[in-house]
Parts: structure tokens; sequence; C-alpha cells
């Protein structure tokens, strides 16, 4: 497809953008405007939208610049501070992950176990007076010593979990 | 709170990257009051719906204002301006629940008035109705903006060649649409 081109063209848009049209037009050229399709297609054109140009910023309604610079600033204030919060999130994340896979190792390696634990437990359910020291000896009578490693592991899941939950949840 | 402290270091760091703003606030009000207009304009008459000219004007604003750089000189900024603005309308138009430009009635494209319009733009509100955004686009900025080629496809990112076969497809069209509904005879044959 070949585009329809006239040499003329761009001096007739040169006056119509400084506002010379028609009034500053050579008669030579308003002549070739005359005859050529072209042209007189710019010059419609250029004049239509001009018009249209002018009436629609004349129907803008403009907020305060400062208003939107004001919401510009905030916008950059919150941008920064989620930048700040991702990687503290990622580090939570990472705690949590740490957290599950400590307890899955343990309950893997305690699973062999599990018998003794319930008697012991039994045992806790029958003692008459619940007593910390008598629910450490009633362990230390266990053989392999498994319970004293699995309780402290598990209070320690407990508390450093509860952390973590309470952080994210402050979030 | 470990959080406080880390909120106190962001809002310092903020306060530094202020200082290192690319355009202050005076500046900035200046460069609004010259463009603001001419973007609303461009917005409005190419999606024709005014509320959604004064959103995407502010979005716009909005987005050349977060910029890590700007273009040096006024008039690249403008560019720069028109072009996130370009690319809002396209990102509007290709939201799927958003009804598509084309469905707009033709009023929304009618100039005020008209009492003070002359005929050839009476008509054009109705014939930029007829025409696919992306002439309304081009045409808007070679005729209205009088953005030469190179810069239209700047702002548009489309090639500088298929700017000029698609402007010179959309004024042909918009040509023989005005002439159909205008008694104007220059620029008809
Ligand atoms: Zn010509």
């Amino acid at each position: 497809m070949t585009l329809g081109h006239c040499t003329r063209e761009k001096d007739v848009m040169a006056l119509l953008r400084s506002g010379g049209w028609p009034a500053a037009c050579e008669p030579e050229l308003r002549e070739h405007v005359a005859g050529c399709s072209l042209c007189a297609q710019a010059v419609l054109l250029k004049s239509a939208f001009a018009d249209a140009l002018a009436q629609a910023k004349s129907e803008a309604r403009l907020q305060a610049p400062g208003v939107v610079w004001w919401r510009a600033q905030l916008r950059r204030r919150n941008a920064a501070v989620k930048r700040v919060n991702r990687p503290l999130a990622g580090a939570q994340w990472f705690a949590l992950l740490i957290n599950l896979l400590a307890a899955v190792a343990l309950l893997a390696s305690q699973w062999r176990h599990m018998d003794r634990l319930r008697s012991w437990f039994s045992e806790v359910a029958d003692a008459p007076v619940f007593h910390p020291v008598a629910l450490w000896s009633m362990a230390a009578r266990q053989p392999g010593w498994n319970l004293m490693v699995l309780i402290p592991f598990a209070v320690a899941f407990v508390i450093l979990g509860g952390i973590t939950v309470y952080l994210a949840s402050e979030r | 709170m470990i959080w406080d402290y880390s909120i106190a270091r962001v809002e310092t760091g903020v306060d530094a990257q202020d200082a290192a703003q690319p355009m202050d606030s005076e500046a900035f009000a200046g460069f609004y009051q010259r463009s603001a207009r001419s973007l609303w304009a461009y917005l409005a008459r190419v999606s024709g719906n005014p509320v959604l000219a004064d959103d995407l004007m502010q979005e716009a604003y909005l987005r050349f204002l977060g910029a890590a750089h700007l273009p040096d000189g006024e008039v690249a900024c403008r560019r720069y301006l028109f072009r996130i603005a370009t690319n809002l309308m396209r990102d509007h138009w290709r939201r799927p629940r958003t009804s598509s430009i084309d469905e707009l009635p033709e009023t929304l494209f009618s100039v005020g008035d008209g009492s003070a319009a002359s005929d050839a733009q009476v008509m054009l509100g109705p014939a930029l109705a007829q025409m696919r955004p992306r002439d309304r686009q081009l045409l808007w900025l070679a005729y209205a903006e009088n953005y030469t080629h190179t810069e239209i496809a700047e702002i548009t990112g489309l090639k500088s060649t298929s700017v000029r076969l698609l402007l010179f497809r959309a004024r042909r069209k918009v040509a023989r649409l005005l002439c159909n509904e205008t008694s104007a005879e220059r620029g008809c044959a």
C-alpha cells in the first residue's frame, strides 16, 4: 500500500501549528491547498481537532497540584514501608518453617517410643497430686531417657510457634 | 517493638528519597498547570468518558511523580506523561469487566453546547465515536497535540512506520466521516 504524500503538507502543518493559517499563508500555498486533497484534508482535520482541544480544555475540572503532590508522597511512603516489611515477613515464614521441620523431625525420632509415652501419660493421669518434680521423676524412671528430651523440645516448640504466630498476626 | 524501629527507619529513608526526587513540589505545580488540561482533553476525548478521564489523569500524575527518573526537559516530561496515560487507557480497555469503549454511546463524544463550535468540530465527536480507540489516540496525538510520527511512536509504543500507516488510514476514515456529516467541501475531495 502506498501512502498518499504531498511535499507541501509539512509547510501547511507548520502554519496550522503556529496559528498562521490562513492569515499568514502565502497566496501560492493557499492555491496549492485549494487544489490538493491531502493538504485540504490536513487543514480540515487540524482545525477540527484544534477546536475540539480548546473545547475539551475548557471542560476540564482540575484538582489543586498540591493535592496530587501530597497523594504521590503518601504512595511513595507506603511503597517504602512495604519494601521494608517484605524481608521481615520472609523471615517469619522461615522461622515457622524451621519450627515445623523441627517438630516433624522430633516426632519421627520419637515414634518408636510412643508406647512408653502412652504408659507415662497413664501414670501421670493416675497420680493423686499433680507436681512437676514428681512428673520429672516419673519420666526419669522410663528407660532410654527419651521423654527428658521430648518434653523440653515440645515446650520450646510451643513457645517459638506462639511467638511466630503472634508476630505474623501483628502485621 | 522491632516494627516501630523499622518504620522509623523507612521514614528516614523516604525523607532522603524526597530530597532526591526528580521534581520538587514547586516545579511540579508549574508543570501540572501547563499540562493537566491537555492531558484531560486527551483522556476525555479518546475514552469518551469524562469521569474515567478524571481517574486516569490522577493516576497518570501519581505514576509520573513515582518514577525514579524523569526525562530531561518539559517537552520530554510531557511526552512521558502522555505515554503513562496511554498505557493506563490501554490497561483499562484490556480489563475484562469494563465495557469496551466501542460500546459507549455517541453522545459521550459530543462537544459541550456547540454554540461556538465549528461544523467540523461539532461533527468530530460522532465521527471519533465510529473510530477504533487506537485510531482516536493516534489522531488526537497528531492533530490536537501536534506530535510527530516518531513522538507518537514513543508515546504509544508502536513502531514509527506503523504509526505512519495507521495514521494515514485513520485520517482518511475520519475525514470521510466528517465530510459525510458536514457541509464542508474543503478536504473532502
Ligand atoms: Zn498538498
